[in-house]
């Protein structure tokens, strides 16, 4: 039965994006900064803790760090309401990537959370449009971008930080449009099926490649959260190696080609999906990469 | 009410905007009358009283102006009545009758639970006449509502679904169910494009048909209304959609998700380019498409009682631990929360549009005249203005 042993192997995955001594956003900016400062508050309604951002030194270099932050105990993910971001945390998002953009930042996002918030309060202060705003920002900011899957990836939550030039992926972190929970009660399954729900949606790192959007996937020799340092340092020579890339191709400072910059993420984008074009008859693949 | 007098250029004559005007040539004028770039408009009724008063008058007048509110729900439904031969297309009933073969000549208000004649209920639009309920209408429907008659050319019928993951649970997999859909609806997706006219105005339409499993967003919603955003912006028409959506589709994954971003990517260059894009929110809209392209539109406008939000309501109350109330997600929930520019009536969706797309008008049309303080008088200026901002 090589599909009950896919869903297997994709939900032990699953288990380990989870894993509660798995490294948080926090934990990357505090192993990978030289120097950090968080700033704070959406400077519209109020200060979310699930989402977390401050202008740091990495690598020598003044760079944005945005992420979403969850607990490591129960104490810590009531406070920060399991890493699901409420409305002012999609604000705050936007207002330091505009802030980065003013500075010339570049941008480094990660991206930890099962799904957006869902409460009354969220859906009042509208966190649909929050996201949209979020992601309307996110292509245009004229710096370049870089967002990193930790953990868990889901729904337009986790999109919301994650509209970047280039998205790199552990292997053991999960990146799907829904939890597969909640995939599997979208789809009127029993909440049973969500191992099989999860391995058809292809939602592990070694599989990412297939959606054409996915740049790299960081390996986990030991999974980060037996090894955590080694899992930062990855992490780190991981966005380091994308960062300078980005220079190569599209300059820094006052030679940086933002139009071009711009032209590619829009295409990076614009491209991504599978569907038949009845004329010519053959699928339309995304770039393979 | 005051009668308002509508001066048209080029025309000696003055008309009565009143009640329910059904002939060619007063419609045509009336749609003069409403375009500020082509008519001169003056409005009578000069009188001494207060700011407030003069300005809730205003507003009255220009909803009265622009909507025609008539005892029988306006002339659209006697226009389309002569459109409904055009379409193949059985219309969608969210009851008891919703099986697209039944020939039901009764159905139950979903809202009232009044037994209402299909046939009246498709000369009021769909829109219940005892409570005003807005039925649910698949994409066809909404375009002959919308459109002008024969003025429809449609886009990118070539593309076509598939099932990138092989998705399947058990024995229940996508391509089956994108078959048994594309069966049940005589659509190849949940969203159609094309461009069109509205009183007129050119535009380009894109329409998403909940009837089509649930009009949720996968590669082929994304590519086509990325195609109409692209193809709007080339040729330099603005951009009307109508969203409904459970949200995003899960048989496709990532793809799905990443639809989110191509979509508010390609409809954010059209704004790049100076072009509107106007959003209607209809019953029901949810997730990924309310969390992209959708609400970033230039205006957004809601029809009557839709409901519209991110997380759905049942999961909200599992998340919450308890009953919400039944208004929560609503288009006027949306509307009192700062969320959405106005909620439209369907009656009135028709006009409302054209008179944005007139507003907003493209770069071909001279300045208005209303702008010129020679030819306009303050309440003018001021209701015109208003309405710009409704
Ligand atoms: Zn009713």
């Amino acid at each position: 039965m090589p599909e009950l042993h896919r869903s297997d192997q994709t939900w032990e995955r699953v288990t380990r994006a989870r894993h509660a001594n798995r490294p948080r956003t926090l934990g990357y900016i505090s192993g990978l900064c030289t120097e950090f400062v968080p700033l704070h508050g959406d400077r519209l309604f109020g200060d979310d803790p699930a989402l977390v951002g401050g202008v740091g030194r990495f690598n020598g270099r003044s760079v944005m760090l945005i992420g979403n932050q969850s607990g490591a105990d129960t104490k810590e993910n009531l406070k920060r309401n399991f890493g699901m971001s409420k409305p002012e945390g999609y604000h705050k998002a936007k207002r330091l990537m505009l802030h980065a953009e003013k500075f010339g930042f570049p941008v480094i996002t990660f991206i930890d959370t099962m799904a957006a918030d869902p409460t009354l309060p969220s859906e009042e202060r509208g966190q649909a449009l929050a996201i949209a705003e979020s992601i309307l920002t996110m292509l245009g900011l004229r710096v370049p971008t870089i967002s990193v899957v930790i953990g868990q990836g889901g729904s337009g939550g986790a999109l919301a930080i994650g509209v970047t030039d280039r998205i790199l992926m552990m292997e053991n972190a999960v990146y799907s449009v829904a939890p597969p929970e909640a995939a599997a009660l979208i789809l009127k399954l029993d909440p049973s099926t969500k191992q099989d729900v999860a391995a058809a949606m292809r939602i592990t790192g070694p599989e990412s490649h297939i959606f054409g959007v996915i740049d790299e996937v960081v390996p986990e020799p030991t999974p980060a959260h037996e090894n955590p340092l080694d899992a930062i340092d990855a992490v780190g020579n991981a966005i380091d190696r994308h960062l300078s890339s980005l220079d190569a191709i599209y300059g820094t400072g006052a030679d940086l080609d933002v139009a071009r910059l711009l032209r590619d993420r829009y295409t990076k984008y614009r491209n991504v999906g599978q569907w038949i074009e009845q004329a010519a008859d053959e699928a339309k693949s995304p770039p393979s990469l | 009410m005051p009668v308002h007098r509508v001066k048209v250029r080029g025309d000696e004559g003055y008309v009565m905007l009143r009640g329910t005007c059904r002939t060619r040539r007063v419609m045509t004028a009336m749609r003069e009358a409403v375009h500020p770039v082509r008519a001169t408009l003056r409005i009578g009724h000069a009188s001494m009283d207060t700011a407030e008063e003069r300005d809730a008058r205003g507003m009255e007048q220009m909803k009265e102006r622009i909507f025609r509110r008539g005892a029988h729900g306006g002339h659209e439904s006697a226009e389309n009545d002569q459109h409904a031969p055009q379409s193949k297309f059985k219309p969608e009933r969210r009851t008891a009758a919703d099986d697209p073969n039944s020939s039901a000549i009764l159905v139950p208000c979903p809202t009232c639970k009044e037994p209402l004649y299909v046939k009246e209920l498709e000369n009021n639009l769909y829109v219940c006449p005892k409570c005003g309920a807005h039925f649910r209408l698949n994409a066809r429907q909404r375009l002959i509502y919308t459109l002008d008659e024969g003025s429809f050319t449609e886009w990118d019928m070539h593309i076509h679904p598939t099932d990138p993951l092989g998705f399947a649970i058990g024995n229940d997999g996508y391509d089956a169910k994108l078959g048994a859909s594309q069966k049940k609806t005589a659509e190849t997706e949940a969203m159609i494009t094309g461009n069109g006219t509205i009183n007129d105005e050119p535009v380009v339409i894109a329409i998403a048909d909940f009837t089509f499993m649930g009009a949720t967003m996968g590669s082929v919603y994304g590519e086509k209304l990325a195609r109409a955003a692209e193809r709007a912006t080339r040729e330099r028409l603005p951009l009307v959609t109508f969203n409904a959506s459970g949200g995003a589709r899960m048989q496709e994954g990532l793809f799905s998700l990443m639809q989110m971003a191509k979509t508010t990517a390609a409809v954010a260059r059209l704004g790049d380019a100076g072009l509107p894009h106007i959003a209607v929110l209809t019953d029901p809209c949810y997730g990924g498409v309310t969390a992209s392209y959708a609400t970033v539109a230039d205006v957004l406008l809601a029809e009557p009682g839709a409901r519209i939000g991110f997380a759905g309501k049942t999961l909200i109350e599992q998340n919450m631990r308890q009953k919400l109330p039944d208004d929560v997600q609503t288009a006027e929930f949306q509307l009192k929360h700062g969320m959405i520019d106005d909620v439209v009536h369907r009656r009135d969706l028709r006009q409302m549009l054209s008179t944005l797309l007139a507003l907003y008008g493209m770069p071909r049309k001279i300045a208005s005249p209303l702008l010129d303080p020679a030819h306009v008088t303050a309440d003018a200026a001021e209701s015109v203005l208003s309405a710009a901002h409704a």
